[in-house]
């Protein structure tokens, strides 16, 4: 709860948890990222107050473990708050190493121009976690995996490092779970439509085809009959030649003048020519 | 020969469907060997993971596009000398290149089907594999860079994909990033815009939208170059051969 009224108003966690965007994307496993709001305002304001008090500005960090857990870490700190040199009763290296650590640590200790607000873009934000996985007492080291987490500003006296003031609780922020990449299953993913449709008419198509050819050829090689046939029957006027090329009616030239088709009642009278001469009359035989 | 009318005609259109026949399988040929060349790059997402047979249609179809060409030539020949042996010689091996060319088309959509139906398998294999060692994770790592700098997107579904699993770019480099600085945007001399807010999500600084759109897409493109289009030739080449199998009965 914040002591002295409206200098301490900016440092109201609801306002820096207010500005995280709601896509989410800040929340990343080990870190979780909020934002400073007006941060010149608070750092000026806070620059004031330590001209007149020298004191160092402390980010504090309370891990609470969930579900029968919840107030742990708050409980701890609150414990632990008045005492003095509260910044060596829980050291990072320790403060979730077991399950009877006391789940809360403070980071980055410093006066406010040492203070990390970078500004981008409008937006300032302090990143809890960003020197990884270290090991001094009050480094900004990162959580535990899938945990939950509360965090507020306090006001530290430097002489004997009591909490002089402090800001709200945040509400609990939630760490992702880190998931195995192996539980991905990618298996079967279903079968599109055009995959059912091309297999299936293909396949049915090839087989008709086989089907088809298969009829044909034995048709062809078994059942066909030949078809060439005399053209006019009982008569040697006009008759095919069987030139499978070139099939073309030849016409008997002995039997031009023949006008009809030969009958029982009219047969074929054989002609004889003198000297093998066609233009010489001929007489019947 | 009987019925010469009805067999010149039967000609006149096999020599017609076989010159359009030998112009749609040289199309697929040209299109076959524009999938094998993959111009977007994307080889080594299917090729990593076993399920590369969208490229082996490719190839099959370049051939069988080709042997389509050359026997509807074939075709033209058989048909304007009215030759009974050509012609069972032109119907059987059209066959067999029937059958090869089905096969590409069948096999090419079902890897596809594989591949991209859902992003679980392109996801896992970039979480296992960008930023390993060895010769997948070289160019699976290539692939993927190249890929979030072109279409400028990051992860699978999104940058959470790096998050909210654990990958071997995890292990590697540890959290400080939570992912690759190619998902960052960068000014045209190819310097990030801003690293700590990259790192810290800002989504002014970089993509946010996920890779699997494109991916999908292009992998889509290329089968449906090969199947689709192999489909509709196959189609085509049925009733060029039905017509052909009368035509050699009343040769």
């Amino acid at each position: 709860m914040a002591r002295n009224g409206h200098r301490y108003r900016y440092w109201n966690p609801m306002h820096l948890i207010g500005h995280i965007k709601p896509n989410g994307i800040h929340s990343s496993v080990f870190d979780v990222t909020f934002w400073c709001t007006k941060v010149d305002t608070v750092c000026s304001t806070s620059h004031t107050e330590q001209r007149k008090r020298k004191h160092s500005i402390a980010f504090l960090f309370f891990l609470i473990l969930q579900p029968c857990y919840i107030s742990t870490g708050v409980s701890n700190f609150d414990a632990d708050k008045n005492k003095t040199y509260i910044d060596t009763l829980s050291p990072y290296p320790t403060a979730f190493s077991s399950n009877t650590s006391k789940k809360y640590f403070l980071t980055k200790l410093g006066l406010q121009k040492d203070y990390p607000c970078p500004v981008v873009a409008g937006t300032d934000y302090f990143r809890v976690g960003s020197d990884g996985s270290c090991s001094t007492p009050n480094c900004n080291g990162i959580l535990p995996v899938g945990s939950t987490a509360r965090f507020r500003y306090v006001l530290i006296n430097p002489a004997n490092k009591t909490v002089v003031a402090e800001s709200l609780w945040s509400n609990n922020i939630t760490l992702y779970p880190l998931k195995d990449p192996e539980s991905i299953d990618n298996g079967f993913a279903g079968r599109s439509a055009s995959m059912i449709v091309i297999t299936s008419i293909l396949c049915s198509f090839l087989a008709l085809l086989l089907l088809l050819l298969l009829i044909m050829l034995i048709y062809v090689l078994c059942c066909r009959e030949e078809k060439q046939e005399i053209q006019v029957p009982g008569s040697v006027r006009m008759y095919d030649t069987h030139n499978l090329k070139d099939p073309s009616p030849y016409v008997n030239r002995a039997y031009e003048d023949e006008p009809q088709r030969p009958t029982a009642t009219s047969p074929i009278r054989l002609k004889s020519y003198t000297d093998y001469d066609l233009k010489k009359p001929a007489t019947e035989l | 020969m009987a019925d010469g009318k009805g067999t010149t005609c039967l000609m006149v259109i096999l020599i017609l469907g076989n010159i359009f026949g030998a112009a749609a399988g040289l199309a697929l040929c040209a299109l076959a060997i524009w999938v094998a060349v993959d111009e977007y790059k994307l080889y080594p997402i299917s090729g990593v993971s076993g399920k590369d047979d969208i490229f082996a249609g490719a190839w099959i179809a370049i051939f069988t596009g080709f042997a389509f060409f050359c026997m509807c030539v074939f075709g033209i020949l058989a048909a304007a000398m009215k030759s009974r042996a050509l012609m069972l010689t032109y119907l059987i091996l059209m066959l067999i290149i029937y059958i090869f060319e089905c096969a590409s088309c069948i096999t090419a959509v079902t890897h596809r089907d594989y591949l991209v139906g859902n992003s679980n398998l392109v996801k896992k294999q970039m979480l296992k594999y960008y930023a390993a060692d060895g010769d997948s994770g070289s160019r699976i790592t290539l692939t993927w860079n190249k890929v979030m700098k072109e279409v400028e997107c990051c992860g699978t579904d999104g940058p959470v994909d790096w998050i909210e699993y654990n990958s071997t770019f995890r292990e590697m480099y540890g959290t400080d990033y939570p992912w690759p600085t190619h998902c960052c945007k960068r000014k045209n001399n190819y310097e990030v815009v801003n690293v700590e807010a990259c790192k810290n999500g800002q989504n002014t600084t970089m993509f946010t939208k996920g890779c699997f759109n494109h991916i999908e897409s292009v992998f889509s493109r290329y089968t449906w170059a090969i199947s689709w289009y192999g489909f509709a030739v196959l189609m085509f080449m049925f009733w060029l051969l039905i017509l052909a199998m009368v035509y050699y009965l009343i040769l």
